[in-house]
């Protein structure tokens, strides 16, 4: 064979190699995308799109609509998936439990190091709901949005008085001392009290830490966001806390230009299932993880109190609603109580 | 086997890089039909295969996808050759009567002239990885368009023995007709209608 019949062979083998190679990046790389495009038509069917990731009310573990094992794998999903592009991420919550908080966190973290994560707030990212939007490129609010709370909480009720008053004695039977600290029958040592302070500034420096790293701030600047203060999207704008006033069609916006692109991108859901779109249309909570009306505020009964049950919470106790739920998460009717 | 493979590797060389002897060559393949089909298989191929890479996302029906296009590609491949070809030994005829007479030559190096195919995915995989794929896969398809209408042009100046420009002018008319053929046909069918109508 001479050298040009060679150099032909060789490059049919190459285009042969890359075609094979391509089949097989195609077969690995492939998958059924959960994230459907809402506006799917002949034309705009099987064109990638943004994913729309929801985080609405208490942050609470598990695997339900809402929960943070259910938006997790929901991140997983969008980031292993060459249908999205980017991840538009909804935020309407209060905070809630540290660990499925920090769970989140470090998965929009770890999305963001191959696609754009966006998050934009409807009425409320406060404590570890703004905890997860630091983690996403860009954070979008409106001017009335509730943005901050950067602090923690726990949530230690004493009803020793109450007890007293109606003539009922608790007695702990306990080996080690500071086994029933948390419990709510008795005032706290000051010693227990600074163990209590010890984990919550842990837990407070973790949370200033992380918000400096996702937005690339100093820490310095964040602890000035911090103590828990909330802002107005207007303020949280002007403070740099969020990176600019919009909803989700300026987030969008925003993603096509880190993409550099000006196709049309469709929003892209995960389906829900019968019993969740049932019970959603209507209005009703469903389990732990339905959308009612007070969803926002942590003040689904069922999930407050299994909040209180965690003893550090990155959570924004705002509202009425809330104290009157507290109350109710505690145990007894606001009724009672009275 | 081995010797199919040589003269595969041998019509593959003639058709990139010395289309002349395509009319030769063809004439003289022992299983012409074992080669352009071969061809024509490698080239839809390699094409669908482009065609799926260069899309936004890959779903898990993406093996019957580049299958089905593949069948796709090379029928409509071979078909196109052919219509071209027939057409193409039409104008030769009417103007150098003795020289026509080869539609199956010159359906073998219209199928060999889309040869330059074959580097489809090689051109779509680095394309892939911009941002805007479309600025280097635009540029690089025409390129080999080109190369294929230039190994197709130097194969019918030399089955039909006419001059470049004859060749060019021959060609270019065959393909109007095949472009315009439907809307000819549908043309033809109208003007049938309206006058039965009147």
């Amino acid at each position: 064979m001479d050298r040009s019949r060679l150099v032909t062979a060789l490059a049919l083998m190459f285009a042969m190699i890359a075609v094979i190679l391509s089949v097989v990046n195609i077969g690995v790389a492939s998958s059924d995308s959960p994230f459907t495009s809402s506006t799917e038509t002949f034309l705009t069917s099987g064109r990638a799109g943004i994913a729309l990731i929801e985080i609405n009310g208490a942050i609470q573990d598990g695997y339900y609509p809402g929960g943070a094992d259910k938006v997790v794998e929901q991140l997983t999903q969008a980031e292993e998936n060459s249908a999205v592009r980017a991840v538009l991420l909804s935020i309407n919550s209060p905070g809630g439990a540290v660990g499925a908080t920090k769970k989140i966190y470090d998965r929009v973290m770890q999305v963001r190091l191959s696609k754009p994560v966006v998050a934009v707030v409807t009425d409320l990212a406060a404590s570890g709901g703004y905890y997860i939007a630091s983690g996403c490129d860009q954070i979008f609010a409106y001017e009335g949005s509730l943005v901050g709370s950067i602090g923690v909480l726990s949530i230690r009720p004493n009803i020793a008085g109450f007890l007293d008053r109606y003539g009922v004695k608790v007695e702990t039977l306990k080996a080690g001392r500071y086994k029933d600290m948390s419990y709510p029958f008795r005032e706290l040592t000051a010693e227990e009290r600074e163990m209590y302070d010890g984990f919550l500034n842990d837990a407070y420096q973790q949370f200033l830490e992380d918000v400096s790293k996702g937005r690339k701030k100093a820490k310095a600047d964040v602890v000035k966001w911090g103590e828990g203060r909330i802002y107005s999207g207007r303020e949280a704008r002007s403070q740099q806390i969020i990176d600019a006033i919009g909803g989700r069609e300026e987030a969008i916006a925003a993603i096509k230009i880190i993409l550099k692109t000006d196709q049309d991108l469709p929003l892209l859901r995960a389906p829900r299932s019968m019993l969740e779109e049932l019970f959603s249309e209507a209005g009703l909570s469903f389990g732990l993880g339905g959308r009612s009306a007070y969803d926002a505020r942590a003040s689904d009964p069922a999930r407050l109190r299994m909040l209180l049950q965690t003893p550090v919470l990155y959570l924004y106790p705002g509202g009425p609603g809330f104290a009157l739920e507290l109350l109710e998460g505690l145990g007894g009717t606001a009724a009672t109580l009275h | 086997m081995r010797e199919f493979v040589f003269s595969f590797l041998n019509l593959c060389h003639l058709a990139l890089q010395a289309p002349d002897e395509l009319p030769t060559a063809i004439s003289r393949i022992p299983r012409p039909v074992a080669h352009l089909g071969l061809v024509l298989f490698l080239t839809g191929l390699s094409t669908a295969v482009a065609a799926y890479l260069t899309r936004d996302y890959y779903d898990s029906g993406y093996f019957a996808y580049i299958v089905g296009l593949t069948l796709v590609n090379a029928g409509i491949g071979f078909l196109w050759s052919l219509l071209l070809a027939a057409l193409i030994d039409g104008f030769v005829l009417l103007q150098h009567r003795e020289r026509a007479g080869h539609v199956w030559q010159t359906t073998g190096i219209l199928i060999l002239s889309t040869l330059p195919n074959i580097f489809a995915v090689a051109v779509a995989v680095p394309a892939r990885l911009l941002a805007r794929p479309e600025y280097l896969l635009m540029p690089l398809q025409l390129a080999l368009f080109a190369w294929s209408i230039f190994i197709a042009l130097r194969g019918i100046v030399f089955q039909y023995e006419v001059s470049l420009r004859s060749a060019i002018t021959i060609y270019l008319r065959s393909l109007a007709l095949v472009l315009l053929f439907p809307f000819l046909f549908f043309l033809f069918i109208i003007l049938e209608l309206v006058g039965k109508l009147a």
